[in-house]
C-alpha cells in the first residue's frame, strides 16, 4: 500500500465512525421531529442563532453588571424574579448549546468528507470561532466570581504562571494578601466583549467562501428552541455558588461540564501536560483538512467547462454553491463568454452539471453527456423489460434501508452523488424510454452536502431555471420527495402514494430513438465582404 | 406534524434541555474534605548585594556631569533558602530568587502547602543565602558637604536613596515562629509586611 492509500486508509478510519455517530444522530432526531424541523442537521446555523440570543441577552445582563461588585450585582441579577434570573441563565443555557451544537456541527462536516480543499478555510475558522468562543464563556464565568468563577480562573493562572512570560505570578491577585483589583474584572468584562466581535470576524471568514451563505435556521426551528431554553430558565434558573473568598476551600463548586470539564483534570496534572494537551488537541484540530484532504481523481475530480459546448449562458456560475465558476473571454472566435471552473474552490458537486443545457461543464463522468451515457447502459435496458416501471433517482446519502425497501416495492434504483447534479435530460429520457414515473428523492435540503442540490433541483424541474425540464415532458409523471436518515416509513409512503398516482394515468409509450445529446459543430461565423 | 409527534418532540427536547441545566451546574470536587492550607504570598526587593568603591576626583572629573557619583557599585540581587516546617517536618527547602530571566527583578513568592487542620508549630524562614555584605553605606551624617561644593547635593541624594533602598529590601534573615491553629477548609496566609519588616499571618479578607 502506497503513502496515498495509506493516507486514504487512515482517512475512512477516521471519518467512517464520525459518519455512522451522525447517521444515527440523524435517524433519532428524524423520527422525533421530522426532516424539516430536525435541529441536529441544522447544528450550524443553529449556533449562529444561540450566538444572537447571547448577544442579545448579554447587552441586557451588562446594565447591571458591576466591575466593582462583581459578585454582588450578578446575585443582584440572579435575584430579580421577573427579568435577571431568566435572562440569566438563558445566557448561561445558550452558551452550553452553543458549544454543543458547534461540535456537532464540526462532527457532521468531517463524516459527511466536507473538511478538506476548498473547505480548509471554513474548517480552520471554524476552530477559530469554537475555541474563542469558550474562552469568552470562561470570562463570563469570571465576571460572576462565584466559587465556580474562582476555581476557573486560579487554575488558568496556574496555567499562564507555567509560561516564562510575566515575572509575577498571576495567581498572586487572587492569594489573598490585598484585594482583587478592579482592572482585573475590567479587563475581563472587557475580553468578554471584544471576543464576539472577534467571532463576528470569525464568522465572516467562515462563509467567505460559500454563495448564499444561510446564516439562521427556519423560523421555527428558531422559535421554538429560544423557547425551549426560556421555558428551562425560568423553570430551572442557572445556580450561582457562593461568593469568592480567597480564605476558603470549598470541598466542591458547581461546574459547567460543557465548557468547563478540563478544570478538574488540569488542577490533576502538571500546568505543561495540560498545555501540550491543549496545543496538540488544537494542531490536530487545525491539521483536518491535511489529514482528510483526497487526490483531486475519481469521484473528486474539480468540474471542467467544455469550450466546445458552452454557450456562454452564465447558468453554471450563477448556480455554484461555492463561486468556482467565472466567466471569461473565449481565445477562439466565438463571440459568447466561456465558463472556468476554479479548481481551487471547487468541492466537485456536480450542481453545474445539472445547470448546463448543452451539457457542457461538470465533474468527470457527471456531466450531462455522461448521466445520460450511464442511463443508458444501466437504466434503459431495465426500463424496456418491465411495463412502466417507477425510476427512483436518490442521491448517494439515501439510506440503504430505504434502497432496499425500493426494490422490494419494484422501483428501478438509479443513484446519483447528489440529485441536484442531475439533469433534467435524464427524467425525459427515463420517460421517453418507457419509465411509469421518475421520483427524485434527495436529501432534506438543509442538509444537502451539496448545500444546494435539492434547491436548484426543484427550479429546474417545476420551475423553468435552465437547463429546465422540457415543456413537451409529462410533469405529472415527475415528482421530487425528501428521503432522509430514520424517516423510512414517510420515504415509503411518499413512493407509494407516486405508484399509485401514476397507476391512474394511460400507460407510458416508449420511443424507439430519444436523441437529447447530439453534438453539433459550433456554427461558423459569416463573414461579410468588404 | 401529527399531535403524537409534536407531544414526543416537546417531551425530547425538555429531557434534553433539563439535562443541559444539569450539565451546567454540576458538582464537582475541589479541595479535599476538611483539608487547610498554608499559603505564602508576598512581594518583595531582594537585598541587592554590592560592592562599592568610592570614585577619586579625578575619576570624577573624567565623568560627564550627569554620571559624577560619589560611589560606582557592581552587585546583584541576593537569593534567598525558604524553609517551611511544620511540626518539625520539613515542608518546603527550596531557594527563591528574584524574577525575570536575570533574577534581578522583585521577588514574587507564591506557595500553597496542605496542612491537617488543628494546633499546628509552623517555623517558616528566609535566609539570605549570600554571607558576604555589601560595602557598607556611609552614614547620611557624614557626607561631605563643602559649602560651594556643586556636588554636594547629588552626594546626599545618592546616599538617601541607597539608605531608602536598602531598607526597602528584605533583610538578611526573616523568621515566622509561632503556633498556628489550621482550620478546616480554611486558608492561612503568611505575607510580609513592608513597614515592620516581618512575616505576618492573616486568615480572613480584612479589607
Amino acid at each position: 500500500m502506497n503513502a496515498t492509500q495509506e493516507r486514504v486508509s487512515l482517512t475512512r478510519a477516521l471519518e467512517s465512525p464520525a459518519r455512522a455517530v451522525v447517521r444515527l444522530l440523524d435517524a433519532l432526531a428524524n423520527r422525533v421531529y421530522g426532516w424539516r424541523w430536525n435541529p441536529v442537521h441544522q447544528s450550524g446555523v443553529l449556533a449562529v442563532w444561540l450566538l444572537i440570543v447571547l448577544t442579545v441577552t448579554g447587552l441586557y445582563l451588562l446594565l447591571f453588571y458591576r466591575v466593582g461588585a462583581p459578585s454582588a450585582s450578578v446575585a443582584r441579577i440572579a435575584a430579580d424574579p421577573w427579568l435577571g434570573s431568566w435572562v440569566r441563565s438563558l445566557h448561561r443555557y445558550a452558551t452550553d448549546l452553543f458549544v454543543i451544537a458547534a461540535v456537532l456541527h464540526a462532527l457532521r462536516l468531517f463524516a459527511q468528507a466536507r473538511s478538506w480543499g476548498p473547505r480548509r478555510r471554513a474548517w480552520a475558522s471554524g476552530v477559530f470561532l469554537v475555541g474563542v468562543g469558550l474562552v469568552c464563556a470562561w470570562t463570563g464565568f469570571v465576571m460572576a466570581w462565584d466559587t465556580f468563577g474562582q476555581r476557573l480562573a486560579i487554575t488558568g493562572a496556574a496555567l499562564f504562571d507555567a509560561l516564562p512570560i510575566l515575572s509575577e505570578p498571576v495567581g498572586r491577585i487572587f492569594a489573598g494578601d490585598r484585594a482583587i483589583p478592579s482592572a482585573f474584572f475590567f479587563i475581563n468584562l472587557f475580553a468578554h466583549i471584544a471576543l464576539p466581535l472577534a467571532m463576528g470576524a470569525g464568522l465572516w471568514l467562515h462563509v467567505s467562501k460559500v454563495a448564499r451563505p444561510v446564516l439562521t435556521p427556519p423560523r421555527r426551528v428558531k422559535w421554538w428552541a429560544t423557547a425551549g431554553l426560556i421555558a428551562v430558565s425560568v423553570l430551572v434558573p442557572a445556580r450561582l455558588g457562593p461568593a469568592a473568598d480567597p480564605f476558603s476551600l470549598p470541598g466542591s463548586t458547581p461546574l459547567d461540564l460543557v465548557t468547563s470539564a478540563w478544570v478538574p483534570v488540569a488542577e490533576r496534572v502538571p500546568p505543561l501536560v495540560t498545555w501540550s494537551a491543549a496545543l496538540g488537541f488544537v494542531s490536530l484540530m487545525l491539521l483536518v483538512p491535511r489529514l482528510t484532504r483526497r487526490r483531486r481523481e475519481g469521484a473528486w475530480s474539480p468540474s471542467y467547462a467544455d469550450p466546445r459546448h458552452c454557450t456562454g449562458c452564465n447558468q453554471c456560475p450563477q448556480d455554484c454553491p461555492w463561486e468556482a465558476i467565472t466567466m471569461v473571454p473565449r481565445q477562439d472566435d466565438r463571440p459568447t463568454l466561456l465558463a472556468l471552473v476554479d479548481p481551487t474552490l471547487c468541492v466537485s458537486c456536480g450542481i453545474c452539471a445539472g445547470s448546463c443545457a448543452p451539457m457542457g461543464v461538470g465533474p468527470p463522468a457527471i456531466t450531462g453527456r455522461e448521466q445520460l451515457a450511464r442511463l443508458r447502459a444501466e437504466l434503459v435496458p431495465a426500463i424496456g423489460q418491465r411495463s412502466a416501471p417507477i425510476v427512483v433517482v436518490c442521491c448517494a446519502q439515501t439510506p440503504v434501508s430505504i434502497r432496499k425497501a425500493l426494490g422490494r416495492e419494484g422501483a428501478l434504483v438509479h443513484e446519483v452523488s447528489c440529485v441536484g447534479n442531475l439533469h433534467s435530460s435524464v427524467v425525459e429520457l427515463s420517460i421517453r424510454h418507457g419509465a411509469g414515473g421518475v421520483l427524485i428523492a434527495g436529501c432534506p435540503p438543509r442538509d444537502c452536502v451539496g448545500r444546494e442540490g435539492p434547491k436548484w433541483l426543484d427550479q429546474r424541474l417545476f420551475h423553468d431555471r435552465e437547463a429546465e425540464l422540457q415543456a413537451r415532458v409529462d410533469r405529472r409523471r415527475v415528482r421530487v420527495a425528501t428521503f432522509a436518515p430514520g424517516c423510512d416509513a414517510e420515504s415509503m409512503a411518499a413512493f407509494v402514494a407516486f405508484r399509485s398516482d401514476i397507476a391512474a394515468f394511460e400507460a407510458p409509450s416508449a420511443e424507439a430513438r430519444v436523441e437529447l445529446d447530439v453534438e453539433c459543430d459550433p456554427v461558423p461565423l459569416a463573414v461579410e465582404d468588404t | 406534524m401529527s399531535a403524537a409527534r409534536v407531544v414526543v418532540a416537546v417531551v425530547t427536547s425538555a429531557v434534553v434541555l433539563l439535562l443541559l441545566a444539569a450539565s451546567s451546574a454540576t458538582d464537582v470536587t475541589w479541595h479535599d474534605d476538611e483539608a487547610s492550607e498554608l499559603r505564602l504570598s508576598w512581594t518583595a526587593r531582594p537585598e541587592r548585594i554590592e560592592e562599592c568603591r568610592p570614585l577619586t576626583e579625578q575619576e570624577r572629573q573624567a565623568r560627564p556631569l550627569h554620571m559624577r557619583q560619589s560611589f560606582e557599585c557592581t552587585g546583584h540581587l541576593a537569593t534567598y533558602d525558604l524553609t517551611v516546617t511544620i511540626d518539625g517536618d520539613v515542608r518546603a527547602s527550596e531557594v527563591v530568587r528574584g524574577g525575570g530571566a536575570r533574577s534581578d527583578r522583585p521577588l514574587h513568592l507564591l506557595r500553597s502547602y496542605q496542612i491537617a487542620p488543628g494546633a499546628r508549630h509552623l517555623r517558616l524562614a528566609l535566609q539570605r543565602r549570600e554571607v558576604v555584605d555589601s560595602t557598607p553605606i556611609p552614614p547620611l551624617d557624614t557626607v561631605a558637604a563643602s559649602p560651594g561644593d556643586p556636588n554636594a547635593a547629588r552626594a546626599a541624594l545618592e546616599a538617601r536613596t541607597r539608605h531608602e533602598r536598602a531598607r526597602a529590601a528584605l533583610p538578611p534573615f526573616l523568621l515566622l515562629d509561632t503556633l498556628i491553629t489550621f482550620e478546616p477548609s480554611r486558608v492561612v496566609l503568611v505575607t510580609y509586611d513592608h513597614e515592620a519588616r516581618k512575616l505576618r499571618t492573616s486568615r480572613r479578607n480584612e479589607r
